[in-house]
């Protein structure tokens, strides 16, 4: 019963979930390594990214245009976000910002209801997108190819930024140690803001792809992505760019496989997997795979 | 001239006072120390001129700061850098997981003459060149402290603040880093040191602060203030 | 013998009340006020530990919805169990207990499954054991989902017994509240607070921090667990989806907008939350803008945290009041 084919469309669809976890773990990781806040409202910029390219392609807009039209507006709520309601906790305790950021998922969720209905969106994909190569038994769709290579390029480019730029390496260095990275004349803030305006971007990209996979969006969207992309941040070892698409590949591998190889009546335990998977990893390494000792006295 | 001036300086963590009024100049082109034991409110002091203080909930509560003329006690700490103030923290706090070279890169956030200063921290600590490609965090205390001296350089600063450079170092190591901390005053740096190592302290500053609880108790060129009783008292 | 006096006169008030309530509340609004008390449950026994200790906890909900099943499976009618649970285990057909027993067992089974989960997800710090208890939740929703002989899965358990009524509630609202204010005004609540406001100091006093969460976390899901049957048996169908991330955001909400560092300022959340809450929902409705509701409380939540993040009691009702009306002589002295 189980085919080659069989397990080799499991591995694309592994391989297309983890990258999506992945982009979105990325994001949340930039985040907590400077800000030390688990951004639980990560995942309503999926959702809000997706909306924002529909709204653009109904202005008459070409696919072309709005995807990055998207990702920008995507950076600058980020931006907008952070200054509303992270700023004010600033030097706080960490809780309060986490507990911050489950209403700012409220929100966000709610708001998009609010203006576009909660009835479903199909999401449009354009022509270029649309394609479906098939081999024999063996099928493929253009997008899910299309994301694994983004995911990847995008990957390369981050770390490239975060080693080559003098930016990136500020922004390092201020997830290393706030203080002294102030000293050495690096405006906190401005640097927050990027990896807010980051994220958030690569967010709303994600929100493309994810729109493009399923065919439609709603405004619940983010939540389990952005959960999912939580606990492969926490598994890889939050802070860690590698850590986060680490945690993204065991998380997509682990789910995709146990609804493929268990038995169909198990197939509806694949979140409560992931979380096992997630209590898991913190019980035996509670700083994740990748992930070094962050709190300090 | 006058690079720094503090003038009856108050900071508080809270309700606690950690510094009461003291009041010192720095001029321009010497090296100065500031001593006093532990808590005395050196660091606390150095803390305020850089104005990283209100990143560890202390405040400025009363008095003033001046470089070169200007008022700064309401300046953000990024830009303090930019007018030419440096501090070389405590603890060195270099960035553990950067290499060494990351390091100084982001020590040179502010300048655009990077090469060359890049150029002259090699010169001084030639060591810091064949490790450039190390992860800071791994280097031996020593090295660790003349990265953090480095990197405090590369922003090309005309006022070094070295909070305790000697703490917890071997004698040979620290006779090295004084070394180089003469060698940056020739260049035109002008130096600010805290310390408790008062022997370094007196052979390699023009001019020295005693500093107990908060408060300035005695001044003067080195030989001088040796010879008062109660800083021999004080210092042991 | 002075705690006697004072509780005694509490539950006599709160007895007197209920009985004008139950003599003149319509179906309607008995049914909110029944929903409040339950809400009060919640928000008071999460405050036992998200608020005392410094755990923040969001698996809240989880332990309320082991009680939930558990004290519906057994008071549900043992005749119609072979047609219904078709493929129920044989320990459970034949599983039947009366109400109030049926309630304290569910508390029990939630408070023994936190004492399995919290030896090891509370040796976690700040936000990682907030993680690992938003994953007990996932995983229990999960399990609910997917125990069909014994949960129904998404169809869930109708026609359970109606036997909750107001004094049911707020009977246990009492002891509740009763409970946690003897924890937290006992040697072992000042313990618990010292943990809270600096958990080094407190260890380096000799406090076993571990020991102290592990029991508010354990007691604190006792009455999730009893809140879980009560609900159930006043809505009478339960499924997966009542106990879900909103529930547990709302009562985070309530907790955190009345003031989770006291017992008033929790109950307080509670009762706000179903007055705004009653108040909001026809404007939704005549709008027809759906999610007005949330998106106004989740701004309220995020203001507070800004402004007022120790809620809106900082320190008990009793003391609020009495410096109050310290105050009011004061100035009529003056």
């Amino acid at each position: 019963m189980v085919s080659a084919t069989y397990i080799l469309d499991l591995f694309i669809g592994s391989f297309v979930l983890w990258s999506m976890y992945a982009l979105l773990a990325i994001g949340m990781s930039i985040i907590y390594g400077i800000l030390r806040l688990i951004n639980f409202a990560h995942g309503a910029m999926l959702m809000v990214g997706a909306y924002f390219y529909i709204m653009f392609l109904s202005m008459g807009l070409d696919p072309i245009t709005s995807l990055p039209l998207s990702m920008a507006l995507g950076a600058v709520l980020g931006v907008t976000i952070d200054f509303f309601a992270y700023r004010p906790l600033r030097g706080g305790p960490e809780l309060s910002m986490l507990i911050t950021s489950l209403g700012v998922y409220i929100f966000l969720e709610n708001l998009v209801r609010i203006i576009a209905t909660p009835q479903p969106r199909v999401f449009p994909l354009p022509e270029f997108l649309k394609g479906v190569y098939r081999y024999g038994d063996f099928s493929v769709r253009v997008i899910e190819i299309f994301t694994i290579v983004l995911t990847l390029v995008l990957f390369a480019a981050l770390v490239l930024f975060f080693t080559k730029t003098k930016v990136g390496i500020a922004m390092r260095a201020t997830a290393d140690d706030l203080e002294a990275s102030v000293l050495m004349g690096i405006d906190a803030n401005r640097i927050i803001m990027i990896a807010f305006a980051l994220a958030s971007m690569v967010a709303a990209l994600t929100g493309f792809l994810w729109g493009g996979m399923y065919g439609q969006v709603d405004p619940t969207t983010g939540f389990m992505p952005g959960v999912k992309a939580f606990i492969a941040a926490v598994v890889g070892g939050i802070g860690s760019l590698t850590g986060s698409v680490l945690g993204g590949y065991i998380l997509g591998y682990a789910e995709i496989y146990s609804v493929g190889l268990l038995p169909p009546e198990y197939s509806g335990l694949r979140d409560g997997i992931s979380f096992l998977i997630l209590i898991i990893i913190l019980l035996i390494r509670p700083y994740g795979l990748f992930g070094r000792e962050v709190e300090r006295v | 001239m006058t690079l720094l001036d503090v003038k009856d300086l108050f900071v508080s963590y809270g309700p606690l006072v950690a510094v009461q009024g003291i009041s010192f100049q720095v001029r321009k082109g010497q090296v100065v120390s500031l001593l006093g034991s532990n808590g005395a409110g050196k660091t606390t002091t150095l803390r305020a001129i850089s104005g990283t203080i209100s990143l560890v909930g202390g405040k400025v509560t009363g008095g003033s700061i001046s470089f070169e003329g200007q008022e700064i006690t309401k300046v953000p700490p990024h830009r303090r850098v930019r007018k030419g103030i440096s501090l070389v923290p405590e603890g060195r706090k270099i960035f553990h997981r950067l290499t060494v070279y990351e390091n100084l890169v982001v020590g040179g956030y502010t300048v655009k003459d990077f090469g060359d200063r890049l150029e002259f921290v090699y010169q001084l600590f030639p060591i810091l060149k064949e490790r450039r490609n190390q992860i800071a965090g791994s280097l031996s205390g020593g090295e660790q402290q003349m990265l953090a001296i480095a990197r405090g350089l590369m922003s090309n600063p005309k006022l070094l603040l070295l909070d305790e450079p000697s703490l917890g170092l071997a004698p040979r190591v620290v006779d090295v880093l004084y070394d180089a901390i003469s060698k940056i005053n020739e260049e035109g740096t002008t130096v600010l040191v805290v310390e408790q190592h008062v022997k370094k302290a007196l052979t390699h500053s023009h001019y020295i602060y005693v500093i107990q609880t908060g408060r300035i108790i005695a001044s003067g060129e080195p030989e001088e203030v040796l010879s008062m009783d109660m800083v021999k008292a004080y210092l042991g | 013998m002075r705690y006697a006096k004072r509780v005694l006169l509490t539950a006599l008030i709160g007895a007197a009340l209920l009985l004008l309530i139950d003599s003149f509340a319509s179906g309607y609004h008995m049914y909110l006020i029944e929903l409040m008390g339950i809400y009060a449950i919640l928000t008071v026994s999460l405050g036992l530990t998200n608020g005392f200790t410094d755990v923040f906890s969001l698996g809240h909900v989880g332990f309320m919805a082991v009680g939930a099943y558990t004290a519906s499976l057994l008071t549900f009618p043992l005749e119609k169990r072979p047609s219904y649970f078709p493929e129920l285990p044989e320990i459970l057909k034949g599983a039947y207990l009366p109400y109030p027993a049926a309630l304290i067992v569910g508390g029990l089974l939630a408070a023994a499954i936190a004492f399995v989960i919290g030896f090891p997800v509370l040796r976690l710090r700040g936000h990682y054991l907030a993680v690992a208890t938003l994953g007990f939740m996932a995983v229990v929703y999960s399990l609910l989902l997917n125990m069909e002989p014994i949960t129904r899965g998404a169809l869930g358990i109708s026609g359970i017994p109606e036997y909750t009524n107001i004094w049911w509630i707020y009977l246990w609202l009492g002891l509740t509240i009763y409970v946690t204010w003897r924890i937290v005004d006992s040697y072992h609540g000042r313990a618990m607070i010292a943990i809270r406001e600096d958990s080094i100091a407190a260890q380096s006093l000799g406090i076993d921090t571990f020991r102290y969460r592990l029991v508010a976390f354990v007691i604190g899901a006792f009455f999730a667990g009893v809140a879980g049957g009560l609900y159930a048996h006043l809505i009478t169908l339960i499924d997966p989806r009542a106990f879900s991330f909103v529930l547990t955001f709302n009562i985070i909400i309530m907790l955190i907008v009345g003031g989770m560092y006291t017992i008033s300022g929790a109950w307080l959340g509670a009762v706000l939350f179903t007055v705004l809450m009653q108040v909001l929902k026809p404007v939704e409705e005549s709008t027809g803008l759906y999610g007005l509701v949330e998106l106004i409380f989740s701004a309220l939540l995020v203001a507070i945290m800004i402004y007022k993040p120790r809620g809106i009691l900082e320190e008990e009702l009793p003391t609020v009041v009495r410096r109050w009306l310290k105050a009011g002589e004061e100035s009529k002295r003056s």
